[in-house]
């Protein structure tokens, strides 16, 4: 009867898995990262710019140059 | 917005077409005109995660590249801006940027003489690229026209 009962309950339990697990939420569980949002800096000093610059040695480098309007 | 222009042109022609490609681009924002300020910057016109951008206030880089013994640019005016500046991966910068490839201003103008000095740098990491002739490795590469403003180093 004990054996019977604890066998109900683990059925019940992997029932509950299945259906959690199927669930097209636990399917998205690792979420795709997202990438950061952009982000503006102040320029203060043209030596800010420089220390960029050779930080990024080893890759093609453009610059450019614009305003917002 | 000619300025704008340019720098979206750079977007859909560089960043989108070489989405795997190793470069940095950074972006000197400057108030130019009467309508520009900080607030006015679109946080959604350049997303790409290889783009850093910079509020220059002052102009500061605007006006250092102008100085002639920055870059050797020749005439630019007090104010170099809508522009664009091509180094080498190996260019340092002790005083001045040494490796400069290629410059040329307005953006929008210029666009293929960018493309001619750019696009062997962002390919030549592909050893198959490499081995063929140019015609087979670049087929939409624009013949260059060399306008006023357009400037190779190399």
């Amino acid at each position: 009867m004990i054996v019977r009962r604890f066998m109900s309950v683990v059925a019940g339990l992997l029932l509950v898995f299945v259906v959690l697990v199927g669930h097209p939420a636990a399917q998205q569980a690792t979420p795709t990262p997202t990438p950061a949002a952009p982000t503006l800096s102040d320029l203060t000093d043209v030596e800010q710019l420089r220390a960029l610059f050779n930080q990024q040695h080893g890759t093609p480098r453009l610059l450019l140059l614009i305003s917002p309007t | 917005m000619t300025c704008r222009l340019g720098a979206s042109v750079e977007q859909q022609q560089i960043l989108a077409q070489y989405p795997d490609a190793d470069l940095a681009v950074d972006v000197i924002w400057m108030p130019m005109l009467p309508s520009d300020a900080r607030d006015k910057w679109d946080s959604q016109f350049l997303t790409d995660p290889r783009v850093t951008q910079l509020w220059d206030a002052e102009r500061l880089v605007g006006r250092w590249v102008a100085q002639e013994e920055s870059l050797q640019l020749g005439d630019t005016g007090a104010v170099v801006w809508d522009a664009f500046l091509l180094f080498g991966p190996e260019a340092t910068w002790e005083s001045a940027p040494a490796g400069l490839l290629a410059w040329g201003t307005p953006i929008v103008g210029r666009v293929p003489q960018l493309m001619d000095a750019l696009e062997p740098l962002l390919t030549q990491e592909t050893p198959a690229t490499a081995m063929l002739p140019a015609a087979l490795a670049f087929p939409d590469r624009k013949e260059s026209v060399v306008g006023t403003y357009g400037h190779f180093v190399a």
